[in-house]
């Protein structure tokens, strides 16, 4: 009870720390969990989602030395943490594994893969079809490559009326979209 | 925060596993710290991976992503999405009962499609996107295996030497090619090197300093190529043309002229190597106005010209020293570095070895 106690206290203290607003806490911690699992994907990791959780756990269980004292940059301070997450991470899977993991870089015209290929078409098109036709107009535009890509992407942004940033931005958020309704997609297909 | 291309730069080397530590952390920090350079650094890592499977990234960058970019899962469903986005229109054949009802809402999107291109005015959609998918896999199957590698050097240095000959071959432009030749001989136009023109030197001049050249044996070559290139525009006439243009720094002239011949012979390491050579130019002057930023597109595809270049002929020794100038002048000294030494260890001409070894020397 005790332990439930100060786990509780200690993950005020983090919010706290993040921001004194609870609702801009809240936030900014959904905001520092995905930076870090981003992070963790940069470096290779598969499980990055576990690491980053595992990163925010080790910081709220420092939370009573830090939230008065540190004084620098936080993200410093997650970097610092992160990093030896992440090299604790490389230990076990070396001491598991005897040696590194090998890089699991995807064949195209493999059997296993084809499969799998076969089924995001399949979600791809629902998935698209599901988009607002302007968004899907938008997205297979984005893809149709000619002799210049990148004079294409910029006549693209110039009849949306947007930069070649924004267009891209917005062409990040799409791709993520439509990756999450994949995944839902081969969820679903897999439980049939 | 303001985004700009050096940041971005920075991101696609963290990405590649090409930056020093120190950068790297650098990197990592802002990303911790940062929303808005998180969603950068997805937009990088995306675009990264649909040049990959389009086949589009430098070879030097290839060969980076496929040493340092680890598929974690993530990155795995982004690889498999875009390999799917290539594939998008084609028909896909899935001995499944359930399939039936895909394959229809697959035609109805096909159809949507096709109304949207049709209501728009716009050229066909999923066609290109087919082309892209056949085009990736005919330039995958080219390199299958190493005596089709072989054979196909063959054939590109057989193309190469045909050219020249080709070139050497009509007694007019032949000739013009010579005059110019001879009024560049004691010191080459510009920094970057144009192919057909023996080596001479470049040295800096002071600001005030002018050029002597014979603007008149000039002049009188450029109406000569211009007359022969109304009369008959071949691809052999705009390459000499868009280099004499070069050499009297009429950049844009010349830009128009390359990037035509390469359209129009996009085997020739030669017409690569001198658009290469344009485009560097170009970013060399309006980097040092200050224009950066808008500038970067410049340098990337003056880099992807001299590679494709080095990839047609890897003996072509424009194409490689100015590849190695612009590693140099973009602050990349190991890339640079490396293209110096190969260069010197086949270069035969004194003054040549002395520019290299002077620029390994800066390099240090």
């Amino acid at each position: 009870m005790n332990n439930w106690k100060s786990r509780r206290d200690a993950w005020k203290r983090f919010l706290n720390w993040l921001s004194h607003d609870l609702e801009q806490a809240a936030y900014t911690y959904e905001a520092v969990r995905r930076r870090l699992i981003i992070f963790f994907n940069c470096r290779g990791c598969a499980n990055s989602e576990d690491l980053a959780d595992k990163t925010i756990d080790r910081i709220i269980g420092k939370i009573s030395e830090i939230a008065d004292s540190y004084k620098g940059d936080p993200a410093k301070y997650f970097f610092g943490v992160a990093h030896y997450v992440h090299l604790e991470d490389l230990r076990d899977r070396k001491r598991m594994d005897g040696e590194p993991v090998p890089d699991d870089f995807p064949d195209s015209n493999h059997q296993e893969e084809t499969t799998e290929k076969e089924l995001i078409s399949r979600c791809l098109h629902h998935c698209l079809q599901k988009q607002p036709s302007a968004k899907r107009e938008l997205f297979l535009s984005y893809y149709q490559v000619g002799e210049d890509k990148a004079e294409h992407h910029q006549t693209l942004a110039d009849e949306r009326g947007c930069t070649l940033n924004a267009l891209r931005l917005q062409m990040m958020r799409l791709r993520a979209e439509l990756r999450a309704c994949i995944t839902a997609c081969r969820e679903r297909d897999a439980s049939t | 925060m303001n985004w700009n291309l050096e940041e971005e730069n920075k991101i696609r080397r963290y990405l590649l596993g090409d930056l020093p530590e120190e950068a790297k952390q650098q990197v990592e920090e802002n990303l911790l710290r940062d929303d808005e350079y998180a969603d950068w650094l997805l937009v990088v890592e995306d675009e990264l991976i649909d040049n990959y499977v389009q086949g589009a990234l430098l070879e030097h960058e290839r060969i980076l992503f496929e040493q340092n970019f680890s598929m974690t899962p993530r990155r795995h469903e982004k690889l498999m999405l875009v390999w799917e986005i290539a594939a998008f229109g084609e028909p896909t054949e899935v001995g499944n009962a359930n399939y039936t009802n895909e394959k229809k809402e697959s035609a109805v999107l096909s159809a949507r499609v096709k109304e949207i291109e049709v209501e728009s005015g716009e050229p066909p959609l999923i066609e290109p996107l087919r082309q892209l998918r056949s085009d990736r896999e005919w330039w995958r199957s080219l390199f299958l295996s190493g005596w089709k590698i072989a054979a196909y050097a063959v054939i590109v240095i057989g193309l190469g030497v045909g050219f020249w000959n080709l070139r050497s071959s009509n007694p007019d432009i032949a000739a013009v090619t010579n005059t110019v030749n001879e009024v560049y001989r004691v010191r080459r136009p510009l920094e970057a090197r144009i192919t057909g023109f023996d080596y001479a030197p470049f040295p800096k001049m002071a600001g005030n300093e002018q050029e002597e050249v014979d603007y008149v044996v000039l002049d009188r070559a450029e109406r000569v190529l211009l007359d022969a290139f109304a009369a008959n525009p071949t691809t052999e006439i705009r390459h000499t043309l868009g280099c004499l243009f070069l050499a009297r720094k009429k950049f844009d002239q010349a830009e128009t002229l390359l990037r035509e011949a390469v359209r129009d012979e996009p085997s020739q390491a030669r017409l690569h190597s001198d658009l290469g050579a344009v485009l560097f130019e170009k970013w060399e002057r309006a980097r040092s106005t200050g224009q950066a930023p808008e500038t970067d597109q410049l340098k990337l595809q003056s880099q992807s010209h001299l590679e494709r270049a080095l990839q047609l002929d890897e003996s072509l020794r424009e194409a490689r020293f100015n590849l190695a100038l612009l590693y140099q002048s973009s602050n990349q000294p190991l890339l640079a570095r490396r293209e110096w030494e190969i260069l010197l260890a086949s270069e035969s001409d004194s003054r040549a070895r002395s520019e290299i070894e002077l620029n390994l020397k800066l390099l240090k």
